[in-house]
């Protein structure tokens, strides 16, 4: 494998500032679910971000990574179900319960007809999403990609985690984030260089998993706040944002929690390609 | 881009159960003298007042043998149907590559499953009893939690490695593979545990009713009449490691993926695109990654659901791709649509037809609708196949479309 | 008949989630499908929902409602007719 991938941009939507969209976009996620707006908002600053490069559609990869996923979806689905009675659930809800429903829309907005992928785990997908992005665009399988990952808020699972830490559940932030991978041409000098993506799993207490107590995160300008779902995703996108603070170099973020480690490894100097 | 040479993928171990049966063997007999288990949703699986059948995994869901694996890992309590399931294609998938937990602990080992239903949290007595103000036992939560079905599989197998669940819908399972071949073919692994899983649930049930997209009676892939799908139920697991391995561990592989292609549609969240261009580039990737010819191929496993829009688009993709003569089934009139689960017992069922040399017509198939430009094999068709290279296909919603090239061992 | 008429946009702009229209930029024989509004598949599932809900009228299956969905003046007949029917 000797094709280099870049990170060409890295956008995020963060809480309740979630800028508008343009009125094309609005139209057409009039039924999207708050998980998908908040996927498609960062996607798209990612994707105007990025240099305008001639991708054909089919060279386009969407890799998408989730915690929880579309679970308020699924608890309005649930709730029409229960409420209007079997026969009269709602088919727009469930259609939008199932967890690629956001790489559809995205797939759709930004013309991706490449290789599309949703994984989903309790430790941090948007690492794996961009791990197989990674692996994409090395394969020759796509010549761009996005990375995404989104969570919304769940005042189901927040109770739940709060119980289970025995204190008060720090409520979560919807937010999302979006990264774009690009292949770089022969003799092209991009950066970031996108090095490395590891995660491995391990057993452990499934508390942890929802608590995410135990989750550490190391390497420069990566900060520890934000303990939840899309927490990791969350720090590193902001991290990646502030490397023209440090000196160019090979940047390594490592991420540890009782369930997984990780490890990113970027290379910022200018002009130079990265070797797996 | 032409793709890199690949080192060559083999499948050495399968495993599988459905509403066709609770093993390989209960398959491949079903390949020779299909039957049809399409019954109304039982009462023992969960309350319905809906009429529209299924195809429930009839027996125990967890085999003596995926019985012995999850209480030796100390999980035989509370686990999820579909864990039960993917527990049972696990354990015949591991007995029939010859492995063990001391044979995988000496080894890096990927585990990559496709699910729907199993990643989600569906507790309807939880959700509805938080609804109400109370704080219920976090039970439901925790099996949540522990539902994850690759780390799920670590835990069981104490391995440690890639793992990822793939959740796109109804391609999950063979995605689920393809990523497998994918980690092999990058050296990433040693070997891949890959499949998919997914059990009824009345949440799915009720979607597809809702979406106005099931059949009243057992479905008909390609009729004439056809109708919509029949929710069905199960699990298929690969063991997938190099061939070179495969060798030196003395183990004689059933078959090979050959190449792996997915694409998305870019077009609708339900709907396929009407000329399924996602499925056609797909299949081309497959090919290609193969490098394989279309006209190597002889037999295709098509998604065909039965639904009236699936079935059409899927046609006009395999004209657009294959010789007109390629002998092509839906097994979903034996199976149902199984979901997360349905790549991968799919793949199992096209590997088993390729082994055998021979299939049976399209299971629900009476009258092939003259409308499909391309003419599958109708129910009361056999055909002897031609070679051993095949195709098993899926088109998911939200896009989603994936394509394997399989061989099968003589 | 009108009234029917209202609530029948009312539940369009409100459910299908057309925010940016009013019920008096709604054509009585505009189509409803592909041209006109620009519904699409998704949305004739959930009309069919939406009608038994707020008007107690059950669409059999998607032929039934093809008939009925081509505009609001077809959709507001057949809940019409079938309310009457259920009456007598």
């Amino acid at each position: 494998m000797s094709v280099t991938v870049a990170v060409s941009a890295a956008e995020m939507v963060v809480g309740g500032d979630t800028p508008p969209l343009p009125a094309i976009l609005a139209r057409a996620l009039r039924r999207a679910d708050d998980l998908t707006i908040l996927a498609i908002t960062a996607a798209h600053a990612a994707w105007q971000r990025a240099p305008q490069r001639p991708v054909a559609p089919e060279a386009r990869g969407l890799f998408v990574g989730m915690v929880h996923g579309p679970i308020e979806t699924n608890f309005r689905y649930l709730d029409s179900l229960v409420d209007d009675g079997e026969g009269q659930s709602s088919p727009t809800l469930f259609s939008h319960s199932v967890h690629n429903a956001v790489a559809g829309y995205v797939a759709r907005l930004f013309d991706c007809q490449g290789p599309a992928l949703t994984v989903t785990t309790f430790t941090w997908p948007f690492l794996i999403a961009l791990d197989e992005a990674w692996r994409a665009i090395a394969t020759g399988r796509a010549a761009r990609a996005l990375a995404i990952a989104v969570e919304t808020s769940c005042p189901v699972l927040e109770e739940a985690s709060g119980r289970l830490a025995a204190r008060g559940g720090e409520p979560w932030l919807p937010a999302a984030v979006a990264w774009v991978l690009d292949a770089a041409e022969e003799g092209e000098a991009l950066e970031p260089i996108l090095t490395q993506v590891e995660v491995s799993e391990a057993p452990c207490h499934p508390q942890a998993l929802l608590t995410r107590s135990g989750e550490t995160r190391s390497g420069p300008l990566l900060e520890a706040t934000d303990q939840q779902p899309a927490g990791a995703a969350i720090a590193l996108t902001r991290a990646l944002g502030r490397v023209g603070e440090v000196a160019p170099g090979v940047l390594r973020w490592d991420l540890s929690s009782p369930g997984a480690q990780a490890a990113l490894v970027i290379d910022t100097r200018p002009g130079q390609r990265g070797d797996r | 881009m032409t793709p890199p040479e690949r080192i060559p993928v083999a499948v050495t171990g399968m495993g599988c159960i459905s509403a066709v049966a609770s093993d390989l063997r209960g398959h491949a007999a079903a390949l020779e003298r299909p039957a049809v288990h399409c019954t109304p949703v039982p009462e023992w699986l969960f309350p319905t007042t809906l009429a529209w059948p299924v195809f429930a995994a009839a027996g125990d869901p967890v085999s003596p043998a995926a019985r012995a694996l999850l209480a030796s890992a100390g999980k035989d309590g509370d686990a999820s149907r579909t864990v039960l399931l993917a527990a049972t294609a696990l354990a015949e998938a591991l007995a029939t590559a010859r492995l063990d937990r001391r044979a995988l602990a000496t080894r890096l080992v990927g585990v990559v499953i496709g699910t729907t239903v199993g990643c989600t949290f569906n507790d309807e007595e939880y959700y509805l009893a938080w609804r109400r103000g109370e704080r219920p036992d976090l039970s439901p939560v925790t099996r949540y939690l522990n539902g994850n079905l690759a780390a799920g599989v670590h835990a069981l197998l104490g391995t440690r490695g890639p793992a990822a669940v793939v959740t796109n819908a109804c391609a999950s399972g063979s995605d689920a593979i393809g990523l497998g071949r994918e980690w092999i073919a990058a050296g990433r692994c040693d070997l891949v545990i890959a499949g998919g899983a997914d059990e009824l649930s009345r949440i799915a049930y009720n979607g597809f009713a809702s979406l106005q997209l099931a059949d009243a009676g057992p479905c008909r892939p390609f009729d004439r009449e056809r109708r919509g799908l029949n929710l069905g139920e199960g699990a298929g697991i690969v063991v997938l490691e190099s061939a070179r391995q495969a060798a030196a561990r003395g183990v004689a592989p059933l078959g090979w993926v050959r190449g792996y292609g997915a694409a998305a549609d870019a077009w609708h969240p339900t709907a396929p695109h009407p000329e399924a261009r996602g499925l056609r580039h797909a299949l081309e990737r497959a090919l290609a990654d193969g490098r394989v010819a279309p006209e190597s191929i002889a037999l295709v496993n098509a998604h065909g659901t039965a639904t009236p829009a699936n079935d059409l688009a899927e046609a006009r993709a395999l004209a657009a791709t294959l010789p007109p003569a390629t002998p092509v089934v839906s097994t979903k009139g034996m199976t149902g649509h199984t979901l997360g689960a349905a790549g991968a017992i799919e793949a199992i069922l096209t590997l088993l037809a390729l082994g055998r040399g021979a299939t049976h017509g399209t299971v629900g198939c009476r009258t092939a609708d003259p409308e499909l430009p391309f003419a599958p094999l109708p129910e009361a068709a056999h055909a002897t196949l031609a070679g051993r290279l095949g195709i098993s296909q899926s088109l998911a919603f939200g896009g989603c479309n994936a394509a394997l090239v399989l061989e099968a061992a003589a | 008949m009108e009234e029917i008429k209202q609530r029948l946009k009312q539940m369009i702009i409100e459910d299908l989630k057309l925010a940016d229209l009013r019920p008096e930029e709604i054509d009585d024989q505009a189509p409803l499908f592909e041209a006109g509004l620009g519904l699409d598949s998704l949305d004739a599932v959930e009309l069919v929902v939406l009608i038994q809900k707020h008007f107690g009228v059950q669409i059999v299956d998607m032929e039934e409602g093809r008939e009925a969905f081509q505009s609001i003046d077809s959709l507001a007949r057949f809940v019409d007719a079938r309310r009457a029917e259920a009456v007598n």
